[in-house]
């Protein structure tokens, strides 16, 4: 959109720079271009700072650590935040339900989950994250040191030493 | 892909959503998450929740546990010092060994350096400082009651005091300067009386160490600085032989004192840099007293057997094989072992100050089972009893003060011969904690200890012998005389009942 040249066109951009309505190109480390509004985009912090400091828009922006299938899932939030209004409660409620259902769905596959959440802290999309970091630590929470090694495939390495060492800090336990 | 491989700031991230217990867990799940717990302090001492298990009483005395039926895990009580001088946090101190219940540990300190020229080495008290919340190192500070000459101010400037630092391992100097004024001449001070132990209080890196009536000194123990603070208006006006308990209660530092008549809490509002004791409570013997159910009362009556008497006292010279062999295996740190050792020592010790959880341990209810309310009154011969009761108990104790809650407005008393109280503040209700507690009386009672049998409410146990005894047995019967002529009515009005003969004459 903003491809213009010119004086006009300058500010035309400008106004479309007011309104977030400019669309914005990411691409994958698969090389896939995803478009996006300003709006959308500007839900990460790390793109956010980019276009401000008047980084090569229209270039778009390619993002190395994040591959497509990552990237699609990060921009289904990202459009939600960023392009939908969230002024009332009904608004806010749908915006909630959203978040709701988007978890529940990343939850079932925790790669995947591992994934955007590491892109979500690459990209500082801090509503994101929170959502991501607040449903690993749900997973983790009320288990037993062994419910957690099941629950996350992790091989148990504490030496003699550490065990001694928790029996003995653990006084409490 | 497994959880180790999300970098460290996304774990983190994770585990900062996480509850203490969580954390704790996590720490036992494998090496790589428990370093992370630990390198990146998710696990903060003091945000775990606060939760009493018991108290320790017996200052300058044999050191009891005062607590629930069902101990925290891992507390050794049968390894006990046969006389604790103080006690921080859950930390004891006795002679030149501090002693870690929760993990049985016992360090032995450094010879004590000698008084001070002129200072008897009775007259220097030792004072514990130790706030698992901040670190886990702790202090024996040395504190001498004023002694030298006369005509000179007490607290001298630079006060110097002699402190063990469990970092250094070592006694050193330290010098105290004084903020304000002195709180008089050494002549005037010991012209009012011996001076005893009374409890001390630690907030926000101060130390407050109560002498006598006269003033409190708050030793701000990072900036070598000092204060005087005068005693609260209104405890000279008390009965003689009352003095300041200090203690860390809910807000901060608080005070308590009590007569023949009455008990009193102040509040140290240290609020725009002045230090104003405020009275928070002020109550009369009497009224608490009749809140108290007969041990009749509490076993037949359900739902008080259910809230009361539920507290124990540990004692761990019950065990005294374990001590003798205590005795033999006294440990010392060494050196390139005690930062392993120094961890634990402090983080994870809990009698008096933290991790218990709510449901096991109590103290989560926000009165914490005070007696039902349908049970106040009903049973009137109640309140006849004890009279009967206190009167004919001339040779127990009636009233000590066995310490402050640390994080609720609650003081624990011991009110009659074998009851023991939880007088919750804001609503002047009492919750009986105990009954059946038979007095402590040690075979190694020492003259050094005699001194501060008579009149410390913070021994609390077993001080009542020879010439103490015969006195208490006089003042406790004019007590009940004084009590009952400050009751409200109480006796007239329950005429119904049969009055044992000494009541109905003492009624007016």
């Amino acid at each position: 959109m903003a491809t213009g040249s010119g004086a006009a066109a300058a500010a035309a951009d400008a106004e479309e720079k007011e309104s977030g309505s400019r669309m914005i190109t990411l691409t994958s480390n698969e090389g896939k271009a995803f478009v996006v509004t300003e709006a959308s985009a500007r839900q990460s912090a790390t793109i956010r700072s980019m276009v401000d400091d008047g980084g090569c828009v229209d270039k778009g922006f390619p993002l190395p650590n994040v591959d497509s299938k990552t990237l699609a899932r990060v921009i289904q939030y990202c459009d939600e935040h960023g392009n939908k209004e969230a002024h009332t409660v009904d608004e806010r409620a749908a915006l909630a339900k959203f978040d709701k259902d988007f978890i529940a769905e990343l939850d079932a596959d925790k790669a995947f989950l591992y994934d955007v959440t590491m892109a979500a802290n690459y990209l500082h999309i801090q509503g994101l994250f929170a959502l991501t970091t607040q449903c690993i630590a749900d997973t983790i929470k009320g288990k037993t040191p062994e419910e957690i090694r099941t629950a996350f495939g992790i091989e148990y390495d504490l030496t003699a030493q550490d065990e001694e060492e928790i029996k003995e800090e653990d006084t409490h336990a | 892909m497994d959880l180790e491989a999300l970098p460290g700031d996304v774990l983190e991230e994770v585990l900062r959503r996480l509850p203490p217990r969580s954390l704790a867990a996590c720490r036992c799940v494998c090496r790589a998450l428990r370093a992370l717990v630990d390198d990146r302090r998710v696990l903060r001492a003091d945000l775990l929740p606060l939760k009493l298990a018991g108290i320790f009483i017996g200052v300058i005395w044999v050191p009891q546990f005062f607590a629930r039926p069902v101990l925290p895990h891992a507390l050794d009580l049968t390894r006990l010092p046969e006389t604790m001088l103080d006690c921080r946090n859950g930390l004891l101190l006795a002679h030149n060994v501090v002693v870690n219940p929760a993990t049985g540990r016992w360090a032995r300190l450094p010879r004590s350096p000698p008084p001070p020229p002129g200072c008897s080495c009775n007259d220097v008290f030792d004072y514990l400082v130790f706030d698992p919340t901040v670190s886990a190192h702790y202090e024996v500070y040395k504190i001498p009651s004023p002694f030298g000459d006369g005509m000179s101010d007490w607290p001298p400037s630079p006060f110097i005091i002699d402190v063990f630092s469990s970092k250094t391992l070592q006694w050193e100097k330290r010098s105290y300067v004084r903020e304000g004024e002195a709180a008089g001449t050494v002549a005037n001070l010991l012209a009012r009386g011996f001076n005893c132990h009374q409890r001390s209080a630690l907030w926000r890196g101060a130390l407050y160490v109560p002498c006598e009536t006269d003033f409190v000194t708050r030793i701000s123990l990072s900036d070598g600085k000092y204060q005087v603070i005068k005693s609260p208006i209104g405890l000279e006006a008390m009965g003689k032989g009352s003095f300041l308990q200090l203690g860390k209660s809910k807000d901060g530092v608080c005070a308590f004192a009590h007569d023949d008549y009455q008990l009193c809490v102040w509040f140290l509002n240290e609020s725009c840099g002045q230090m104003n004791w405020e009275l928070k409570h002020q109550t009369h013997l009497w009224s608490l007293l009749a809140q108290l159910k007969s041990r009749e009362h509490l076993a037949q009556c359900k739902s008080c057997k259910q809230t009361n008497g539920h507290w124990k006292y540990y004692d761990g010279n019950l065990f005294e094989e374990h001590i003798l062999q205590t005795d033999l295996q006294v440990d010392t740190y060494p050196e390139n072992d005690y930062q392993a050792e120094e961890d634990e020592f402090g983080r994870h010790f809990d009698t008096d100050s933290n991790y218990y959880d709510a449901e096991e341990y109590g103290w989560a209810s926000d009165e914490d089972g005070e007696c039902h309310s349908e049970c106040n009154n009903k049973y009137g011969e109640d309140e006849l009893y004890k009279v009967d009761k206190l009167y004919n108990m001339q040779c127990q104790e009636l009233f000590y003060f066995f310490g402050f809650h640390p994080y609720r407005d609650v003081v624990f008393l011991h009110v009659s011969s074998s009851r023991a109280v939880a007088y919750h503040l804001n609503s002047s209700k009492v919750r009986d904690l105990g009954v059946g507690w038979e007095p402590h009386i040690s075979a190694g009672f020492s003259k050094r200890h005699h001194r501060y049998g008579i009149g410390d409410p913070s021994i609390g146990v077993g001080s009542t012998t020879g010439t103490f005894e015969a006195h208490a047995r006089k003042n406790r019967a004019d007590t009940y005389f004084k009590l009952l002529s400050v009751a409200p009515n109480h006796l007239t009005s329950k005429n119904k009942l049969n009055h044992p003969p000494h009541l109905t004459t003492t009624n007016p």
